[in-house]
């Protein structure tokens, strides 16, 4: 019972939902910037529109769209329009929870139609927005704020629920090591259990490397196998990086291990386990998406990485970016002296 | 009772079905890979003879006591997941997190090509092939991460009919683009893929053309 009382009392944690916020900014410009190119590249006529209406294959239409006539082209490009425009309200937090609500309604409906035709990025989306919904995270860097306070200047500073943000943390950390686990080629394992080549490999799939890159990836063979190597140490290391924000939940106590995660280098002694963590997970998604076609995987990821930066740091950080703009701003000379 | 007394608990127990929901439906199991007849493709078969040389096992016995741990571990599974899938699908909070599980080394591209009406019945001219810049037609659809995912899978056994139906509208968008063509045909360059010895030494690797599907206007 006890134990169940702390677990209810640490959900109901309050917090600043400025992280909230930008993980929410990052989920919606992904949404509509994907729904863009399914039209621009006319991947959606053939994806999702039924093949009864000219696309590829049957669909898997929901009871309410087949009572509106189906995957039709129209309905397509209809659910495509509301749903790009719903994320882009989403993005700058216009009427937040309702945008939300149908970003996630037309993106899970066209995901949902064709599952064969999609990946993991788009799960990834519509399980940070379904957290997103419930979260409160259009309370700041949002228009519906800047209503607020015009409405009632002396409004106080926002709050939201911290339960939505651990729940992105935990989904990360869930895609993490169910990904790494499931590395089970031995192409992914160092010898003499395997040979260290999956990315050598993986690098020339065609249907998921951007462009042609042998024969240069042959001379950097070894540097793959360490890529190799790192990637796969990172992925399943996935529940350490749990371990790291528990760690941090609990700085004050005592003890050696805690003390690490806290400050793996000695030298650099506000920067914890997690920042370098996230900053090898950053650098890694950025190659992926560099070298490979993957999706929207890149930001739906970053909605999860938002999501582990504390509220403080991002409010750290807008005030250092801040002063940076304000100092760069050339002074009128009427003003000086 | 006031709501400020209860809700908190709710909530808790709420967010705790969500964490128990995902975890389940995420736990690492082989979805997708019960297919006896994936098993024996031949990139499957080189894993299994990899990791039979490490356990000092024969391949097949190796593969049929994998065959009868997944397939027992996949009936447990169906019996811990039941309870969360109706959430899930509703919610739209499937975890299917099974990314570049293994390197396929004998990836095959693609190849599109068109016959001009008239031409010999065996002049082919290459509309596309997967990263051969110089056969671009429609490149932006066949680079779209949608499109590109199932053509990953469509030179796998048991993928054939979403093949056939990615080859037919292929083909009618051929048609449509080019009023000049009578055929249209599809087919994968399938090999292995060359390993870093072969292209420093420039050794060629043997490639064939497989999977060929062809269809003909107004089909």
């Amino acid at each position: 019972m006890k134990l169940w009382s702390r677990w209810v009392a640490f959900l109901s944690h309050r917090e600043d939902p400025a992280a909230l916020a930008f993980a929410r900014m990052v989920a919606g410009i992904a949404i509509a910037w994907d729904l863009l190119q399914m039209q621009r590249t006319a991947a959606a006529a053939m994806l999702w529109v039924d093949s009864a209406h000219g696309g590829m294959r049957p669909m898997y239409a929901p009871d309410w769209l087949v009572a509106l006539g189906g995957a039709t082209p129209s309905n397509v490009k209809l659910l495509m329009a509301i749903g790009g425009a719903a994320a882009l309200m989403t993005a700058a937090g216009l009427m937040t929870r309702a945008s939300i609500f149908v970003t996630w309604l037309c993106f899970n409906t066209l995901i949902t139609m064709n599952r064969s035709a999609g990946g993991s990025a788009d799960d990834l989306l519509v399980n940070g927005i379904f957290i997103l919904f419930w979260s409160g995270c259009g309370r700041t860097l949002s228009i519906d704020r800047l209503i607020e306070r015009r409405k009632s200047p002396a409004a106080p500073p926002p709050e939201a629920p911290a339960w939505p943000r651990y729940l992105l943390i935990y989904q990360l950390v869930t895609v993490y090591w169910t990904t790494g686990a499931q590395k089970v080629s031995n192409g992914w394992f160092p010898p003499p259990l395997g040979t260290l080549d999956a990315l050598y490999y993986s690098l020339q799939m065609p249907s998921w490397v951007r462009f042609d890159l042998q024969p240069g990836l042959a001379h950097i063979f070894r540097v793959t196998q360490a890529a190799t190597l790192f990637t796969w140490l990172f992925e399943n290391c996935g529940l350490v990086l749990l371990l790291a924000f528990w760690f941090r939940y609990t700085r004050e106590r005592p003890g050696r291990v805690r003390a690490f995660f806290n400050a793996p280098l000695k030298r650099f002694p506000r920067i914890d386990f997690r920042l370098y963590y996230l900053a090898f997970g950053f650098v890694l998604h950025l190659g992926i998406g560099v070298l490979m076609e993957v999706g929207p995987f890149f930001s739906a990821v970053m909605v999860c990485y938002c999501a582990c930066i504390a509220p403080a740091e991002w409010r750290a950080a807008i005030g250092w970016l801040r002063r940076r703009l304000a100092e760069a701003t050339p002074v009128p000379s009427a003003h000086r002296g | 009772m006031p709501v400020s007394r209860w809700w908190p608990h709710v909530r808790a127990a709420l967010v705790t079905f969500h964490l128990v929901a995902i975890s389940v439906i995420a736990f690492p199991a082989p979805i997708g890979g019960m297919d006896r007849s994936l098993w024996k493709t031949a990139v499957v078969q080189k894993e299994f003879q990899s990791w039979a040389r490490v356990f000092h096992v024969a391949p097949e016995a190796f593969e049929d006591m994998l065959w009868s741990a997944a397939s027992a571990f996949m009936q447990a599974r169906t019996l811990a997941v039941r309870p969360f899938l109706p959430y899930v699908a509703f919610a739209g909070v499937d975890q299917p997190w099974r990314m570049f599980v293994g390197a396929d080394r004998a990836a095959a591209r693609l190849q599109l090509q068109a016959h001009r009406t008239g031409a010999a019945p065996d002049a082919w001219e290459t509309l596309f092939e997967q990263l051969d810049p110089a056969h671009a037609w429609r490149s932006e659809l066949f680079t779209h991460e949608r499109l590109a995912s199932q053509i990953a899978r469509w030179d796998w056994p048991s993928y054939g009919g979403e093949y056939a139906l990615g080859c037919d509208h292929l083909a009618r968008l051929a048609f449509a683009d080019r009023p000049d063509i009578d055929r249209v045909r599809c087919r994968f360059h399938r090999g292995r893929l060359p390993s870093p010895d072969e292209v420093l030494s420039g050794a060629a690797v043997e490639r064939q053309w497989a999977n060929v599907r062809e269809r003909g206007r107004g089909q």
